[in-house]
């Protein structure tokens, strides 16, 4: 199997996702971490709640890497993403993507987060310094309508 | 039949879901337009901006449902 794909509530495990891509064959690994900055346009950011729908949000990760794996033959995935509240630094999303050499590691992983983005299932609650906090606006996964003119 | 919805990200602020009892068939598109007149019309463009799900898959707008089931709403998403 070359992808491992979840969601955690607990700290997600680097080394474990490194561990799991690393190949003898494949001479790049390429890594994205997401973490909490502490600043969102004018607000100053204290921490960030990530909800999520569980089984969708998984296989929108499976689907993507699988997609991936067809763009960027030979290479090996491995995806978490954190479900529950971040303070700022905290790490909500690891990456990792092997290759056997660096061009495909580098485009296939920006591949997955740029669609995780666009796909999966999952929401933040941004917490501020005021004490208030705000749902993120994001990516409609409704479909378009087509109008036939 | 009894229509169950499970609540995500924005919707909540509304509880776990919202269950409706209804008699007849129902699309999507009805169902949102029966979730605005629960939730309030100022959510009205957050409803339309949603997807509804199954376990396992988006379902479209024109789908019918028929048989006693529970649905997700899906708001726009921003995860990573």
């Amino acid at each position: 199997m070359d992808i491992l794909v979840g969601l955690t509530s607990e700290p997600i495990d680097l080394c474990r996702l490194v561990d799991f891509v690393r190949e003898d064959g494949h001479g790049a690994i390429d890594v994205f971490i997401g973490t909490v900055r502490n600043r969102h346009k004018r607000n100053v950011v204290t921490g960030i709640t990530y909800d999520a729908h569980l089984e969708l949000a998984e296989k929108s990760f499976f689907d993507i890497c699988s997609e991936a794996r067809g763009l960027w033959e030979g290479t090996r995935y491995a995806v978490f993403h954190y479900k529950g509240a971040l303070p700022v630094g905290g790490t909500s999303l690891v990456i990792a993507v092997s290759s056997p050499h660096r061009a495909e590691s580098f485009e296939a992983c920006r591949y997955v987060i740029e669609e995780i983005k666009k796909r999966a299932p999952i929401w933040k609650q941004e917490h501020y310094e005021s004490g208030q906090s705000a749902w993120l606006p994001g990516h409609s996964l409704e479909e378009e309508e087509v109008c036939y003119v | 039949m009894k229509v169950t919805i499970q609540f995500y990200g924005a919707f909540r602020q509304f509880g776990q879901d919202l269950s409706f009892t209804l008699s007849s068939p129902i699309t999507v598109r009805e169902l949102k337009s029966l979730l605005v007149s629960s939730l309030g019309a100022h959510q009205k463009d957050l409803i339309e901006s949603s997807a509804f799900a199954s376990e396992s898959s988006i379902i479209g707008r024109d789908s019918l449902i028929e048989t006693d089931c529970t649905l997700s709403i899906l708001p726009p998403v921003c995860g990573g």
